[in-house]
C-alpha cells in the first residue's frame, strides 16, 4: 500500500492535519516516508477532486480536512484492499 | 541541500506556487531535506508542469528545443572549404561535345576511385573504413563535388572538404584528369585553365542559419503535432482516442501491406565511352533491336507473365521503351553513354545491363566500358517507409474524422 492519495486520506481520516503532521503520521502508521513533492502532488490532486479541503489558518502551515466524498472514496478503496488482503491470507494459509 | 531543495520549488508552475508555495516552504523548514527529497521535489515540479501544459506551451517548447538542438548540432558540423577552378574550351561545338564526354568520364566510378585513393589526397579515409567504395564515390558525387557548365564554352569545377589544402589539391587532380581524358584518343578540344584551383581562405559552410531554420521548422511541426495530440487528450469527451489510434494502426497496416505487395525495382547502370560517335547510333539501334532484346529475354527468362498475354514483339517494344534507358551525351565525334536496365530482380537487372553492354562494345564499334554494370543493392522503387507513413497519416486523419463526426448515441429510456 503505497498510493500517496490513499495514505493522505487515511491520515486525514483521524482529523485535520497540516503537511508536516501528515508526513509524520504516514511514516508512523504505514512505514512510508512521503517526500515533499509526492505529498503536495497528492494534496493538489485530492483537493482538485474535492476529497479534501483546506481550512482557514493564519499560519503558513495550512491544515487540511477530509470531505464526505473523500471518506466515501477511502472506504471504497479500503474495502477493495480488505478483499485482496483476506483472499491473499486465505490462500497463504489453506484450511 | 535545504537551499537547493527550496530553489527547486521554482520548477512548479507559478499558479501552483501562488496556491501551495508558502505551505511547501513551511514544510521544507520543518523537515531536513536529503538528496532523495531534492529529486522528489524536482520530479513533482516537472509532473505539475506537464499537468498544466497547454497547446501554446508545447508549441513554444518544441520550437525552442528544435532551434536549440539545431544550434548544438550545427556547432558540431565540420567546416567546409570549397576550392574552385574554371576551364574553358575553344573550337567549334563538336569540341564542346568532346569536353562533355571527358566530363562524364571524369565523374565515372573508376576515375573518382583513383583520385580518392591517391596517397597525397587520401580522401574519405574514415568513410572508406565503414562503407564500400561505391557508396563513398556516390557521396563524393552528390555531396562534395560539382562540375557545371557555366556557358557553352566554360566549365566550373568545385570540391568541398574540411581541409582547404585537400580541397585545392582535389580540384587540381580533377582538372588534370579532365585534361588527360580530353586529350586521350586524339582530336582533343583546345582546353585552357582560366582559373586554377583556388585555396579557399575561409569556410563556406555549414550554413548555420539554414540549419537553425530547419530546426525551427522541425520544432514547429513537432510542436503542432504534439500540441494537437495533447489538446485532443485533454478533451477526450469530444475525441475518441481509441478510435483514432485504431484507424492509425489500420492505416499503417494497410500501408505496409500495399508496400509489400508492390514489387521492388532495381536499376543497374553502366557507362561507356566512344571515340567515334558516328557509329554509336547504329550500335545502339542494333543492341536494342527486336531480335537482340528477344534473345536476351529468352536467355534470362524475363517478362514471363507479359509473354503469356502478349507476343514477343510487344514485350520487346515495352522493354525498350519502359525498362531500358540509353542516354548519349553528347552526339558528335566523341561521346559517352549510360545504359540502364530496370527490373524486379536485382541480379537479372545487372545481367541484362551486362548483356546490353556486351552488344554495344566491340572492335567494330570503337566503344569501351568506363563503368561496368553496377550491382544494385537497394531498390529504387517503392519507398516502403514513405508508403507506411502515408498510410498512418491517412489513418489518423480518418480516425479524427470518424471520431469528430460520429453519430451521437440515442438516449435510452
Amino acid at each position: 500500500m503505497s498510493d500517496p492519495t490513499v495514505l493522505v486520506l487515511a491520515s486525514l481520516a483521524e482529523g485535520e492535519k497540516h503537511g508536516y503532521a501528515m508526513m509524520e503520521d504516514i511514516q508512523r502508521f504505514a512505514g512510508v516516508r512521503l517526500g515533499p513533492g509526492t505529498l503536495y502532488g497528492a494534496i493538489t490532486r485530492l483537493e482538485e477532486r474535492g476529497w479534501i479541503r483546506a481550512l482557514e489558518s493564519g499560519d503558513r502551515r495550512r491544515p487540511y480536512a477530509i470531505t464526505g466524498a473523500g471518506k466515501q472514496y477511502l472506504e471504497e478503496q479500503l474495502t477493495t484492499l480488505d478483499q485482496v488482503v483476506k483472499t491473499a491470507m486465505r490462500r497463504l494459509r489453506p484450511a | 541541500m535545504k537551499t537547493l531543495v527550496r530553489w527547486s520549488v521554482r520548477l512548479y508552475p507559478a499558479a501552483w506556487r501562488a496556491r501551495y508555495g508558502a505551505e511547501m516552504e513551511a514544510l521544507l523548514e520543518d523537515v531536513s531535506p536529503a538528496g532523495g527529497d531534492l529529486w522528489d521535489v524536482v520530479r513533482g515540479g516537472l509532473f505539475m508542469q506537464m499537468a498544466n501544459l497547454s497547446f501554446w506551451k508545447i508549441l513554444t517548447g518544441c520550437t525552442l528545443a528544435g532551434v536549440l538542438a539545431a544550434g548544438i548540432w550545427s556547432a558540431t558540423l565540420p567546416k567546409r572549404y570549397v576550392s574552385k577552378a574554371v576551364v574553358r574550351v575553344g573550337g567549334d561545338p563538336p569540341s564542346l561535345n568532346r569536353l562533355q564526354a571527358a566530363q562524364m568520364a571524369t565523374l565515372s566510378r573508376a576515375s573518382l576511385a583513383e583520385i580518392i585513393r591517391r596517397p597525397n589526397l587520401n580522401l574519405y579515409s574514415s568513410e572508406r573504413k565503414k562503407l564500400p567504395l561505391d557508396d563513398v564515390i556516390e557521396e563524393m558525387r552528390t555531396r562534395d563535388l560539382r562540375i557545371r557548365q557555366v556557358d557553352g564554352t566554360t566549365l566550373a569545377m568545385e570540391f568541398a572538404s574540411e581541409n582547404p589544402g585537400t580541397a585545392q589539391a582535389t580540384v587540381r587532380a580533377l582538372v588534370g584528369r579532365l585534361m588527360e581524358l580530353n586529350a586521350a584518343g586524339g582530336g582533343a578540344a583546345p582546353m585552357a585553365v582560366v582559373r586554377p584551383a583556388s585555396l579557399p581562405p575561409r569556410p563556406e559552410g555549414p550554413d548555420r542559419r539554414r540549419v537553425m531554420g530547419s530546426g525551427l521548422g522541425a520544432g514547429l511541426v513537432l510542436g503542432l503535432v504534439c500540441g494537437a495530440i495533447w489538446s485532443l487528450r485533454r478533451r477526450k469527451e469530444r475525441w475518441n482516442l481509441g478510435r483514432i489510434a485504431g484507424f492509425a494502426v489500420a492505416g499503417m497496416a494497410l500501408g505496409v501491406m500495399v508496400a509489400l505487395l508492390i514489387p521492388s525495382e532495381f536499376v543497374s547502370t553502366a557507362v561507356l565511352r566512344t571515340a567515334d560517335g558516328s557509329k554509336l547510333q547504329s550500335a545502339v539501334a542494333q543492341a536494342l533491336s527486336d531480335d537482340s532484346l528477344a534473345a536476351i529475354i529468352r536467355q534470362e527468362g524475363l517478362f514471363s507473365r507479359e509473354l503469356r498475354r502478349n507476343g514477343m514483339s510487344e514485350v520487346t517494344g515495352k522493354m525498350r521503351s519502359q525498362f531500358i534507358s540509353v542516354q548519349v551525351a553528347p552526339a558528335g565525334p566523341a561521346a559517352a553513354l549510360t545504359v540502364s536496365f530496370r527490373y524486379s530482380d536485382r541480379q537479372a537487372a545487372q545481367r541484362v545491363t551486362r548483356e546490353l553492354v556486351k552488344r554495344l562494345v566491340g572492335p567494330q564499334t570503337g566503344n569501351e566500358v568506363v563503368d561496368a554494370a553496377s550491382n544494385p543493392w537497394a531498390p529504387i522503387y517503392p519507398n516502403r517507409m514513405l508508403i507506411a507513413i502515408l498510410g498512418t497519416v491517412l489513418g489518423i486523419l480518418l480516425g479524427l474524422g470518424a471520431s469528430r463526426f460520429r453519430r451521437p448515441k440515442l438516449a435510452t429510456a
